[in-house]
């Protein structure tokens, strides 16, 4: 079921996931039309949907503010915009994490952290920084494709430094959470992105896709009009029964990205190597986590993580095919 | 050293060379080929693409090198077209390559292979081929594509002219089951063949080819009541093949004890990404259906190079592929769904979007129709030899290369 | 309806059947290897030949020692097959 609409208002919209926005167009179209947004909203006011804005580092003028105010949203924005979007999710670029005095004076925020490979082992002393000012923090791996065995060392040694910080702020009242390590003890059954299932995205051209990455890859993979028939060709795919990997998967903390899927595996439904060895690292990183947060007398009411003998759960899906009945059964 | 089978009910076809646990890889060694079927998938014929011999060294080196991704302890080395006899020079060289690198790696290949063609059998006397044949031959199957009756096999399997090639592959059989007694024959039903289906099966039995492999083009082709006519042609051709006690020398895989039951298991149908095709520019791909050539509307689906090696990621959707996933609610819950086969890459051609995991359906009520002459066939068979046949060990059929 | 092969003078254990057929399989293999390489100038060529003769060696012990072992039945001027599939040994007299 659709539950919120993501809204990219520019071109030049910040990324806060696995894909690349891109730049302004000298003398383009660069911002959604004001129509389009305007149908965007009615949309969402009509299929009670929640809006996610995403905003570029810039202002975008009177007319798209008060059509933004006019719906319930959330904004994403740059962190460098802060101080335009008070309350917004801002996104950190890896590559340009504010230093003591940009973050002083902010205290409960929702960070999103765009990592890159080649910051990986920074990710400890980034997030350092970020946890305390923070009521989340999503970490998120811009350059997924072509991770290899020193990354997922790496990652596997940058969660492990962090621990010992995540533990100490989780004494404190309002502890803040951290997606790859707090997330997958909380969670009971898988916690994905659901793009298409959960949530549409309108381009900046006005149209609709699954999110925004498949825009930026191809515009021409819209679904369509606003307010037109919605063609998702094979929607089951993006279901979680009908991918064959992730349906015997734990790794519930996993964003099960159906772009990278798409673009790494060719299919909608079946995660790259990447994708899936990165998630079990995070996995394996919360479990050691929830240990050490029973030590310290903290973690009840948290269900066990199992240990696994495998990295990458497409070896148990290949090792043994669902029985037809278990199929049933989701 | 046979492998005969000790039963006297041989109208179930034998189970192929290491079926199920070799690694087949195709080497496309042309897209050029002297007929033009009407029925083939290969629509793009061209002279153009032909593989030179360094692209294939390069195949065979990286796949002789790759020990922990090609796992299977056998290989059969599978060349096509095209026709490949076309390009029997070629070919010499690939084998003797391959077994020369294998024996001075001493690779477990070299103890376990096979070379295998499927021809339109119109090359088969030429002296180039049949010395290809005399030097390596115990290791090579070869099946000629016979449809049956000249009727029904120039019906299809014509020249660009137009005219039929039956006599000319017809004048070449008796020397290929001399020399491969054992051979089977791969014929293909078209809606337009149906009519002839009996007497083609009885045809080629009658030619001294024992073992007759056939199936119905997964192709949306078939019209309203090709289902029926389909059904009363099988039928017919039981009738026949009791009362003659044909069942006692000949198979065909139309009659299988094992077809027509609710699923067993969800394993996918075909073999595609454990196979793997090689065309001229040194692609990998999970079958010759996923080739340009091959399809009429989707791009080619590569799973790598013989350059860069295979890409895990892409072979990743077809090791993991199983037949829940892809098939439609009515052919999971199906009481008769057994035996009733897909091909990945026409799956993948017709398929709503751009995916493997929409299991076409075109066949359905052809499976259906066979399903009841197949039951049909075991049950008047049984009481003919008053026993429960279906009861009893089955034969051969099940997945593998098509 | 008799089996075409008559019946079976003995079999062998799974284990036994696969040393056999890969040993028949290598026979095989270098006999054909062997019309590949052009002379004894081919850097192979020794090494073919010893290993041509090391499995003929070994191939006939098998069936020396199974038939001692097992003590098939057998006859003048006739040999013995295996089926690969069912591990049966079968008497093959000349035609």
């Amino acid at each position: 079921m659709l539950k919120y609409l993501l809204v990219v208002l520019a071109r030049d919209a910040t990324s806060f996931c696995h894909y690349e926005a891109g730049g302004r167009r000298r003398g383009g179209a660069d911002l959604i039309p004001l129509d389009r947004l305007e149908a965007a909203v009615l949309f969402a006011l009509k299929n009670n949907l929640k809006v996610n804005f995403l905003y570029p580092g810039r202002r975008l003028g009177r007319a798209y503010d008060k059509l933004v105010e006019s719906v319930d949203h959330v904004k994403i924005a740059p962190f460098a915009a802060r101080s335009s979007h008070p309350g917004a999710i801002l996104v950190v670029e890896s590559s340009a994490v504010p230093g003591a005095a940009d973050l002083a004076g902010l205290r409960g925020e929702n960070f999103i952290l765009r990592l890159r490979r080649a910051d990986l082992p920074l990710l400890a002393a980034a997030l350092k920084r970020l946890l305390p000012r923070a009521k989340r923090v999503n970490v998120v791996l811009a350059d997924v494709a072509g991770c290899g065995e020193a990354e997922y060392a790496e990652y596997r040694r940058q969660l492990e430094k962090i621990m010992p910080e995540v533990l100490k702020l989780s004494a404190r009242p309002d502890p803040p959470e951290l997606n790859v390590l707090t997330d997958r003890p909380a969670l009971g059954r898988m916690n994905n992105c659901e793009a298409g299932l959960a949530h549409l995205t309108v381009g900046p051209n006005g149209r609709l896709y699954l999110c925004p990455a498949f825009f930026y890859a191809d515009p021409r993979q819209s679904l369509g009009e606003i307010g037109g028939e919605i063609a998702i060709g094979n929607r089951r795919l993006l279901e979680l029964k009908y991918a064959p990997i992730c349906r015997i998967c734990d790794a519930y903390q996993c964003r099960r990205c159906v772009f990278l899927n798409r673009a790494l595996t060719l299919e909608l439904n079946t995660p790259s190597a990447e994708q899936c060895r990165l998630a079990h690292v995070e996995r394996e990183a919360s479990r050691l986590y929830l240990g050490r947060l029973r030590e310290s007398g903290a973690g009840e009411g948290l269900a066990d993580i199992p240990e696994i003998a495998y990295q990458d759960p497409f070896d148990a899906a290949v090792e043994k095919k669902m029985s037809i009945a278990d199929f049933k059964k989701l | 050293m046979s492998s005969a089978k000790n039963d006297p009910v041989k109208i179930e076809t034998d189970r192929s060379w290491e079926a199920g646990r070799s690694k087949n890889v195709t080497f496309v060694v042309t897209e050029d080929c002297q007929l033009r079927c009407r029925y083939c998938y290969m629509v793009g014929k061209n002279k153009a693409g032909r593989l030179k011999f360094d692209v294939a060294r390069r195949a065979i080196d990286y796949l002789l090198g790759a020990r922990d991704l090609v796992t299977e302890p056998s290989v059969v080395w599978d060349f096509i077209g095209g026709e490949p006899f076309l390009e029997v020079e070629l070919i010499d060289r690939i084998c003797d390559y391959f077994k020369l690198r294998a024996y001075e790696l001493d690779h477990p290949w070299f103890d376990r292979y096979r070379f295998s063609f499927s021809t339109n059998g119109l090359l088969y006397n030429d002296a180039r081929v049949q010395r290809y044949i005399a030097k390596n031959s115990s290791h090579l199957s070869v099946q000629i594509t016979v449809d049956g009756t000249r009727a029904k096999h120039d019906l299809q399997r014509v020249y660009p002219d137009g005219r039929g090639s039956y006599d000319d592959v017809a004048r070449n059989i008796p020397r290929w089951l001399e020399q491969f007694p054992k051979s089977s024959t791969k014929v293909t039903v078209s809606s337009d063949d149906i009519p002839r289906i009996k007497e083609s099966v009885l045809h080629l039995w009658g030619l001294g080819i024992k073992e007759v492999n056939i199936n119905v083009v997964f192709e949306d082709v078939w019209k309203p009541g090709d289902d029926e006519r389909f059904e009363a042609q099988l039928v017919a051709l039981a009738d026949e093949t009791i009362d003659r006690r044909l069942y006692e020398t000949r198979s065909c895989s139309f009659f299988s004890k094992t077809i027509g039951l609710p699923y067993a298991d969800n394993n996918n149908w075909c073999g595609a990404g454990r196979m793997l095709a090689v065309d001229h520019r040194g692609n990998f791909y999970p079958c010759v259906r996923f080739l340009g050539f091959s399809l009429q509307k989707r791009p080619a689906l590569t799973v790598g190079n013989c350059f860069d090696g295979l890409d895990r990621n892409r072979l990743r959707p077809f090791l993991t592929l199983d037949m829940v996933t892809q098939s439609p609610e009515e052919c999971v819950d199906c009481d008769v769904a057994a035996g009733c086969a897909w091909c990945q890459g026409a799956n993948y051609d017709f398929a709503e979007t751009r995916t493997i995991f929409q299991r076409s359906v075109a066949i359905c009520r052809m499976h259906k129709a066979r399903v009841r002459a197949n039951n049909y066939f075991w049950n008047k068979l049984g009481r003919k030899l008053g026993r429960d046949l279906r009861a009893e060990p089955q034969g051969g059929e099940g997945a593998g290369p098509c | 309806m008799k089996n075409p092969k008559g019946r079976p003078v003995g079999k062998v254990t799974e284990a036994e059947r696969d040393e056999i057929k890969r040993l028949f399989e290598r026979k095989n293999g270098l006999a054909e290897l062997f019309k590949s390489v052009p002379g004894p100038e081919h850097p192979l060529y020794d090494r073919l030949v010893q290993d041509m003769g090391e499995t003929a060696t070994r191939f006939q012990k098998w069936w020396d020692e199974k038939s001692r072992q097992y003590k098939w039945k057998g006859e003048a001027g006739a040999h013995w097959e295996i089926d690969f599939e069912t591990c049966e040994i079968f008497l093959k007299k000349p035609r």
